[in-house]
């Protein structure tokens, strides 16, 4: 039995032990907007927030996870509203096909978190772990850019 | 122009974003349902084998296991595709390392996945053939019993694909230059991020399959054949796909999820890893490429003669040969010629189409020729280009089309030139733009004509304008993530006079939405906007009969406003309810007639790509001449889309384009050992641009002239990618005085070309 705090929700469950957190996630809390691409750590899209971190929830076994704070995409937003950052995406069209996009966004959330002004080579070392197929990542870059500039830095 | 347009030509947001950045998108394998099974599927360890016997009898004891499938007990109908063999769901001839040789269904995947490991399966190994021009011998081993591994059955009766127009030989002994190499380009993967997935649910009445899918309709067709059944009672579902980019296409796995939930009367999910998906997948064909180019002295083309190699693996077929003949060899004005295209069957996994589908090899090879052609005439790599290329009005050759899209080269070419400073950088053949030690700047260009009216007849749409003011557009495109959904919502928005809030977009399912080819050929902007507009008019028109019928007017005299859901009609207005009780409906199936004749040569029908406009790519390289390192300094893409819908959603599609062109140029390449087993089925073998390896690219639209609905935009999702191999090369040999004929163009291919390694 583990017991996760999944955005601010608590949710206590049995876990096998080589389950992920990413399993956990989408197919026992159904949680999907989490994906699934990889599943070995490469592509990104399964990025959540672990106490704040970013993190691959398809490395990361579900019974490590015990006791800790999740948020995933689904917790992004409170009460329905967008954040800036989540409007900021959207303004500057910075996704294509949308898969990779949640990941994008946990990390991007998690680097604003961590650095509210981040120069252009920190966003993009940060994000280097989030592959985009559809190759959208200037516009990612961008978006991030005009939230720290409008903001003066921004959480 | 751009003031009439109230919606059109604006970057308006993706009407999709709140889905695709809230998490509540739902693509195919987010399906969840109540009591739902999982599949997972036994790859073949041999390249070339055929199955002897297989005992399914301990694997189907095993706990939690519902269903073994095999060859022997899954439906025996052949998939009727058609850029494969038509294969049946499960066969006992297995073609590559990975083939499908029986899928377990259980209450888990890891049950799944135990009963697998206890399947036994005697193999009676086969002899593999692996290279294309070996396997293209009549002596090599043969994939099919039907037929020789040369395929395009039936349409080329396992001969090659060949066209020959003017007299070429002649024209190529009259040439003043002529230059010839030979190209070999590698088999890449689609790599979409999201592994292909199905969901499949057999209610007892109708069969629902959720399918990240390219073309619903043909996977629904597929599923008709394959389980017999009447086209009402299956729906294919396909809102969210995870990117395509050409690679789901045509598959079999919606028949082997169909079929187990109608076995089983339980949900099914078959949903690939990324391994799986890499092997079992698709990939670009690799090709070999034997070019040549003929001109006169003053570098006007006189004759090509174009013979290539498609390595198309186990299922591929009429992936080259017949398909788009015309579209390549109409890239320019070539007079005299001849095209010969093998598809030949291997003990690869299966090719198929990519971005660009043969046109980025094709590129690679005839620009760096072009260019090859001008340093012997003494001219220099922008006129080579202006001069040989279609202009409006010009009757193509072989063909015979009259290209509809004014070609705005001048236009395209001067904008691509200043922002690249390409006149203040080019010093001359062989001559580096600027040189640091060991590292040599060079420049690069490459020309696309562009296309997009492949399938252009078969895209319909409805638009329903409905008593209580809002719209409502059925359309049966396949949004991968080209944004298709908005850009088509901005046309029907621009023609109704409304918001496009008021438009309600109802796509991605069979059983709701008129009939489309689906996401291919950069089409469904021109074909389906083209629907579009077209059913918004027909809806408008009857709306208009109907309020002149009940205000008992003349038609001239109506005025809508629908935007406020009022009419006006001889000083009164009325509200839309007030006229109607029932919803207006507007129609426009594409036909046949609109896109000009149906032309034929050498047996050979096509409809000519008339429409698309000039594209003109720029690279500035830095070649490291020590370590063999290439790296772009800067890109400029510009392309002529005719009128951007939404420049936004242009614009990425360029970047995007050129990046997956960057990583086809310099990175990507697919490996098998000789064995035939791939060693590199992810994404840390197989390298992908990442935030870090984009460079500066720089793009540019031109809109010309209006030329045809809908309001002359053309596609440019292949366009991007198509120049971007020819362009790197053209730049790394202006930086380094050699040619490179291989791509992907790594450190250690670079090396050899300077003959360092």
């Amino acid at each position: 039995m583990i017991r996760l705090s999944v955005n601010g929700r608590i949710q206590e469950l049995t876990v096998k032990p080589h389950w992920t957190l990413l399993h956990v996630l989408r197919d026992k809390l159904g949680l999907t907007g989490t994906k699934l691409g990889c599943g070995t750590g490469e592509c990104g899209t399964c990025t959540v927030l672990i106490n704040g971190k970013a993190v691959h929830s398809c490395l990361m076994l579900a019974a490590q996870a015990d006791g800790k704070e999740i948020t995933t995409i689904e917790g992004l937003t409170t009460d329905g509203k967008l954040t800036a950052l989540q409007k900021s995406i959207i303004e500057h069209h910075a996704f294509q096909c949308g898969f990779c996009t949640p990941g994008i966004l946990m990390t991007a959330k998690a680097l604003l978190d961590d650095n509210p002004n981040p120069t252009e080579e920190e966003i993009k070392s940060y994000l280097n772990g989030n592959l985009c197929r559809c190759g959208t990542y200037k516009y990612v870059i961008d978006a991030i850019k005009d939230l720290t500039k409008r903001s003066g830095g921004c959480k | 122009m751009a003031g009439q347009f109230r919606v059109v030509g604006k970057s308006v947001p993706s009407i999709d974003a709140t889905e695709k950045i809230t998490g509540t998108a739902k693509f195919a394998g987010d399906i969840q349902l109540p009591g739902m099974l999982y599949a997972k599927i036994l790859g073949c360890p041999y390249p070339h084998a055929r199955i002897r016997n297989i005992n399914t009898s301990e694997a189907i004891k095993v706990s939690g296991v519902h269903e073994i499938l095999t060859y022997d007990n899954c439906p025996q109908k052949r998939l009727p595709r058609t850029e494969f063999r038509p294969i049946l769901m499960l066969e006992d001839h297995l073609r590559f390392v990975g083939d499908k040789v029986a899928v377990a269904l259980a209450e888990t995947e890891e049950i799944a996945e135990e009963a697998l490991r206890k399947v036994k399966v005697e193999f009676e190994i086969l002899p593999p053939v692996f290279d294309a021009f070996e396997a293209s011998k009549p002596e090599a081993p043969r994939l099919y019993d039907e037929s020789a591994n040369i395929s395009d059955p039936p349409y080329w009766q396992g001969k090659p694909a060949t066209f020959e127009w003017g007299d070429w030989e002649k024209a190529f002994r009259k040439a003043d230059i002529v230059v010839e190499h030979t190209f070999k380009t590698p088999s890449t993967f689609h790599a979409a991020l999201e592994p292909r997935a199905v969901t499949a649910n057999w209610d007892g009445k109708e069969l629902v399959v959720w399918a990240s899918s390219q073309a619903m309709f043909l996977d629904r067709d597929l599923l008709v054949k394959t389980l017999d059944l009447p086209v009402e009672k299956v729906k294919v579902k396909s809102r969210y796909v995870g990117g395509g980019f050409g690679g789901k296409f045509e598959d079999v796995l919606p028949s082997i999820a169909g079929f187990l939930s109608m076995k089983t009367g339980r949900p099914v999910r078959l949903v690939y890893t990324m391994e799986e998906e890499f092997i079992l997948g698709r990939r670009r064909p690799s090709q070999v490429t034997r070019a040549k180019l003929g001109a006169a002295k003053d570098g006007t083309f006189i004759a090509i003669d174009y013979e290539s190699y498609f390595n198309v693996g186990a299922e591929g077929n009429n992936v080259a040969g017949s398909s788009w003949f015309d579209t390549q060899v109409e890239e320019y004005r070539f007079p005299n010629g001849r095209f010969v295209a093998y598809d030949v069957n291997t003990n690869l996994s299966t090719g198929a189409s990519q971005r660009g589908v043969h046109f980025p090899p094709w590129h690679f090879a005839v620009e760096q020729l072009i260019d090859d052609v001008a340093e012997k005439a003494g001219i220099d790599p922008i006129r080579i280009r202006t001069m040989n290329v279609y202009r409006k009005g010009e009757k193509t050759i072989p063909i015979g089309a009259v290209i509809a899209s004014p070609i705005a080269i001048e236009e395209t070419v001067g904008k691509a030139v200043s922002a690249s400073g390409f006149w203040g950088k080019w010093k001359g053949w062989r001559t580096p733009v600027r040189v640091n030690g060991s590292k040599r700047v060079g420049i690069g260009v490459a020309y696309v004509k562009g296309w997009t009216d492949y399938m252009a007849h078969d895209s319909s749409a409805t638009v329903k304008i409905r008593p209580d003011g809002m719209c409502e557009l059925l359309v049966g495109h396949q949004d991968v993530g080209t944004e298709s959904s908005t850009t088509l919502t901005q046309i029907a928005a621009e023609e109704l006079g409304i918001s496009m809030e008021k438009i309600r977009l109802i796509s991605g399912d069979t059983s709701l939405v008129p009939h489309d080819a689906g996401a291919a050929g950069s089409r469904t902007l021109f074909s389906c906007g083209r629907a579009v507009m077209n059913a918004a008019r027909d809806g408008k028109k009857k709306l208009m009969h109907v309020v002149a019928y009940k205000m008992n007017c003349s038609e001239r005299d109506v005025a809508f406003h629908l935007e406020n859901g009022k009419v006006n009609a001889k000083g009164k207005e009325l509200h839309i309810s007030q006229i109607i009780n029932e919803p207006i409906i507007g129609t426009h199936i594409n036909n046949m007639e609109e896109f000009g004749e149906l032309l034929e040569y050498q047996g050979h029908s096509s409809w000519s790509y008339v429409r698309g406009g000039a594209h003109f790519h720029i690279a500035e390289v830095e070649v490291d001449t020590e370590t063999g390192e290439v790296r772009v300094l800067k890109y400029v893409a510009v392309h002529d889309v005719g009128k951007a819908i939404n420049p936004a959603i242009v614009r990425n599609q360029i970047y995007g384009g050129v990046l997956q062109g960057l990583g086809y140029s310099l990175v990507e390449e697919v490996i098998w050992n000789q064995g035939g087993r791939c060693l590199n089925p992810n994404f840390t073998d197989y390298k992908i641009f990442s935030f870090e390896d984009a460079p500066e690219i720089e793009t540019i639209i031109v809109e010309s002239a209006n030329d045809g609905d809908p309001y002359g935009a053309k596609g440019i999702g292949e366009m991007s990618l198509n120049p971007v191999a020819g362009a790197m090369a053209n730049a790394v040999y202006n930086a380094i005085g050699v040619r490179m004929y291989e791509i992907p163009m790594t450190p250690e291919r670079i090396m050899k070309a300077l003959g360092k390694i």
